[in-house]
């Protein structure tokens, strides 16, 4: 009887979901997307309405040849995402989620335009419109590559060099207490003293600037690597330890098997902080030691008042920075993602 | 500090036997699980298994503690799994993992992580967990004290289940002393510390026991009896 019941309630229920119920809320939801998708566009028409229609003040006679086009490739590489995101979920999301953001970007710029070239309230030479920016990012292109590819080739080296001395110290430290013994002074003497005071004694003890450089880098990223790493490993709960023992894990296991597992949610920690640490020795190092780079052409062209190339400079340096730190984050969720549900993300 | 946590604690267990010990919180029940299991070392007296001295963990000598503390990043299935590919015996026994996931009840659990699946079930994987590696010896240091008794009434007899079919010896610490008779071929009842043993008592029910029964209530009377001259 009550076998009847439950299969009959379970058609009742497919029914109605094939009806109006469900398919009526996924096509709304569906609908409320595709308007969320359309935010940016909106964003972009109107800062391209603005920045047609207000008159070019400041400065006298400069006419503006850029950023219309720039508007109008970003609405296209948009329509491009659009197209994609009907296609493939995540994108859709992901692209759903930034919408507001993404138009409020275009606003942000189309106000810095007019606050420079159109009213003239920020005044060159300090600050220009993103026009001239735009024009001097073009004209200025081979160096800023040039400059680029100096800049990740020395922060690639010195980061993965700091990363793997610092995770293999981290994990002898929180492993062993005689590694502990004898790292951690050097820990505390040498880590915390930024990169830029040990350029120059790296520069000399390597006999080479580049070699120094390297160095500074290297140290800020493998100083908080370490201390952060080892006491991941050394916080691991007795308990978890114990049962690996009980179960037949040799020493050697626990450690791969138990202990780095356990430091993974500080090991982003780590990577964060060591990330943070290498672009702040990498602009020191740009600065006093390589002699290239994009912090070193970001001050040149200070001292030499182009601020058109300077902000040039800068966007690419932002660049370089945030799409690191869009890859750490990536690979700490990959890393935690036994966490979900667990914490708030 | 030191402190003597077993006196004069004398305990002879013979194969497939399933021995629960009871006795005052504090009275080294917990520290005699220890000492067995080879976590602890053991300062006067022998401990043996088999004729030889007990020294280290052993994987024959399972544990499976108070909280169920599984790897938080680790599958319920790589939980189980765990011990033997510690033991490095996975490619010969890994058949047994399903075995015991299915036996403990977990089936269409094995991809959930520990914080997604209830209390009962992390201390269900936490037996699986001992289980897979088919140990001679399962040291059950109270693992069911944090569950609702429903619960821990299914789990109860899930172990009987896994009794039966591998003949173990089990030493069992509790303070619940009808899960003592229910589980259990002898209560021993030790005194406060330095714990002794002050009664053992055969429980010499058929299975399947019958809480309510006359015999299992006179039994329980029995071993409050020896808890209160403990």
């Amino acid at each position: 009887m009550r076998w009847i019941l439950r299969k009959a309630m379970r058609a009742g229920a497919s029914v109605a979901g094939r009806a109006t119920g469900t398919q009526g809320i996924i096509k709304m939801a569906r609908l409320r997307e595709a308007v969320k998708m359309l935010v940016p566009f909106a964003g972009i028409f109107v800062a391209y309405l603005l920045h047609m229609f207000i008159p070019n003040a400041y400065p006298q006679g400069y006419m503006p040849k850029h950023w219309a086009t720039a508007l109008l490739i970003c609405s296209a590489l948009w329509a491009i995402i659009y197209a994609v995101s009907l296609v493939v979920v995540p994108v859709r999301k992901r692209a759903c989620r930034l919408s507001w953001l993404i138009a409020f970007v275009f606003l942000f710029f189309e106000a810095w335009d007019i606050a420079t070239l159109k009213t003239g309230t920020l005044r060159l030479p300090f600050i220009p419109s993103p026009d001239k920016v735009i024009e001097q990012l073009i004209a200025n292109f081979p160096n800023i590559v040039k400059a680029t590819v100096a800049s990740i080739t020395l922060l690639a080296q010195g980061l993965s060099i700091g990363l793997v001395l610092g995770f293999l110290s981290g994990v002898l430290c929180g492993c062993s207490s005689i590694a502990s013994y004898w790292v951690s002074p050097l820990l505390k003497i040498v880590g915390p003293v930024p990169g830029l005071v040990w350029l120059p004694v790296f520069a000399i003890a390597f006999q080479s600037s580049f070699a120094g450089s390297l160095a500074a880098i290297v140290l800020a990223v493998w100083f908080p690597m370490t201390l952060i790493l080892a006491n991941g490993i050394k916080n691991t709960d007795i308990s978890l330890i114990e049962r690996a023992e009980t179960l037949g894990a040799s020493r050697a296991f626990i450690v791969m098997h138990v202990m780095i597992p356990n430091a993974i949610p500080a090991l982003a920690d780590a990577l964060f902080m060591a990330l943070s640490g290498s672009f702040g020795a990498l602009a020191a190092a740009e600065l006093c030691g390589v002699g290239t780079g994009l912090a070193l052409a970001v001050r040149m062209m200070g001292t030499i008042a182009n601020f058109g190339v300077v902000f040039a400079y800068v966007f690419a340096m932002i660049l370089i920075f945030a799409t690191l730190t869009a890859i750490m984050f990536a690979v700490r969720n990959w890393l935690l993602r036994w966490q979900k549900g667990l914490v708030r993300w | 500090m030191r402190l003597l946590a077993l006196k004069d604690f004398s305990l002879d267990v013979s194969q497939g036997e399933v021995v629960a010990l009871i006795g005052p919180s504090g009275c080294g029940k917990s520290t005699f699980l220890r000492l067995v299991a080879g976590l602890d070392e053991v300062q006067e007296g022998t401990l043996t298994y088999d004729g030889e001295p007990i020294a280290s963990p052993d994987p024959n000598r399972g544990f499976v503690f108070q909280q169920a503390n599984l790897y938080p990043w680790l599958t319920v299935e790589k939980n189980v799994a765990f011990g033997l590919k510690a033991s490095k015996v996975y490619q010969e026994k890994k058949g047994r993992i399903q075995e015991m996931i299915d036996l403990m009840g977990l089936t269409g659990f094995e991809r959930s992580y520990p914080h997604q699946i209830s209390g009962g079930m992390a201390a269900r994987v936490a037996i699986a967990q001992t289980l897979v590696m088919d140990p001679g010896v399962i040291l059950l240091d109270e693992p069911l004290s944090a569950l609702d008794a429903f619960t821990r009434a299914v789990i109860q007899d899930e172990i009987l289940k896994m009794v039966e079919r591998f003949h173990p010896i089990v030493l069992l610490v509790t303070h619940d002393i009808e899960e003592a008779v229910y589980l259990s071929d002898r209560v021993v009842v030790l005194s406060s510390r330095p714990g002794t043993n002050v009664a053992d008592i055969p429980v010499d029910l058929p299975h399947p026991r019958d809480r309510i029964s006359p015999e299992f209530i006179a039994k329980r009377h029995q071993v409050l009896d020896a808890l209160d001259l403990a």
